[in-house]
């Protein structure tokens, strides 16, 4: 039960948290994560460099580990 | 050759590299202590992830995961008379609520080790009952979710129900308090301030409405009838 709940507070905070990234940031991570798509087809399908999607995906999920404070 | 490499910790934990390039990064990873570092967080950020596609959801289909997960409620028969195709697409509705409740329980234990919200103490039931009349609040139809960060570090969350008059205060990453000071949560209204309660784990159930305003500031241990010192943070309820 708590569970369920934490799981509904944490739904909200991700979300809060995928609102601070750039277009491009949320974009890239949408694709590679829920789309399943690899990099290179990232960079293929929003039009820019292979070094750019891996910066940008790796720049996004540290701004969202760190606005939910992930401590390791 | 390093530097390459390293941009490499976010497409690898999600999974978004070749089977050469994965292969490639683990044998990176054997000698790379700061990027082995930088792959456990980013793992756990991605896990929380996982909650946030399966909860982009309806209130009701919230309901419907808190009923999966306790099993207590009987869905309705399948509409009887319907087409075959129409039967499939509601099966296919009903089997969501339980993948949600799977991807929610799995992905939620980090997240329930985090905020404090577990039951690893001595005093199971008065934790159930908390818990479930938390659970009300977070999942109340018209629940609302305010959020703010604190001057102390970290955020604060308060969801309030209106209907039922009370709001489940959520902290995380807020400083650690020596031992001789305590957070302390209040209710401001305009009859005053009345406290609700210290700040033990992180999360904390308070009878209020909306028009109210929840602060938390940092008091003596043991708490104060009165607030003593300037808000580490204030939001409307």
């Amino acid at each position: 039960m708590a569970e369920t709940v934490a799981a509904t507070l944490e739904h909200q905070r991700v979300r809060r948290c995928m609102d601070g990234l750039t277009g491009l940031q949320r974009e890239s991570i949408k694709l590679a994560y829920y789309g399943g798509y690899s990099y290179p087809q990232v960079a293929k399908l929003l039009g820019v460099a292979l070094g750019t999607v891996k910066t940008r995906i790796r720049d996004g999920l540290i701004r969202i580990r760190d606005c939910m404070q992930v401590t390791w | 050759m390093r530097d390459d490499l390293h941009v490499l910790t976010g497409s690898y934990v999600l999974d978004a590299v070749s089977e050469a390039e994965r292969e490639e990064f683990e044998r990176h990873l054997h000698h790379c202590p700061t990027c082995e570092a930088e792959v456990r967080g980013l793992r756990e950020t991605a896990a929380r992830l996982a909650l946030a596609c399966a909860m982009t959801a309806p209130a009701r289909m919230e309901q419907q995961v808190l009923a999966a997960t306790y099993r207590t409620r009987q869905l309705p028969p399948l509409p009887a008379g319907r087409s075959r195709r129409e039967r499939r697409r509601v099966q296919a509705k009903r089997a969501l609520p339980r993948r949600l409740a799977v991807l929610a329980a799995a992905a939620s234990m980090a997240a329930a080790v985090a905020l404090g919200i577990t039951q690893l103490t001595a005093q199971h039931q008065l934790d159930q009952a908390r818990a479930t009349s938390i659970a009300r609040v977070v999942t109340a139809p018209d629940a609302h979710v305010e959020t703010a960060r604190t001057s102390a570090g970290g955020s604060v969350t308060v969801v309030t129900s209106a209907a039922l008059r009370e709001a489940v205060v959520s902290t995380s990453g807020m400083a650690s308090l020596p031992s001789s000071r305590v957070y302390q949560v209040w209710v401001m209204s305009p009859s005053g301030a009345r406290s609700a309660g210290l700040m033990r784990g992180s999360s904390l159930l308070a009878a209020a409405r909306p028009g109210d305003r929840i602060g938390i500031t940092v008091e003596p241990a043991g708490g104060t009838a009165r607030p003593t010192t300037t808000p580490v943070a204030v939001l409307p309820v």
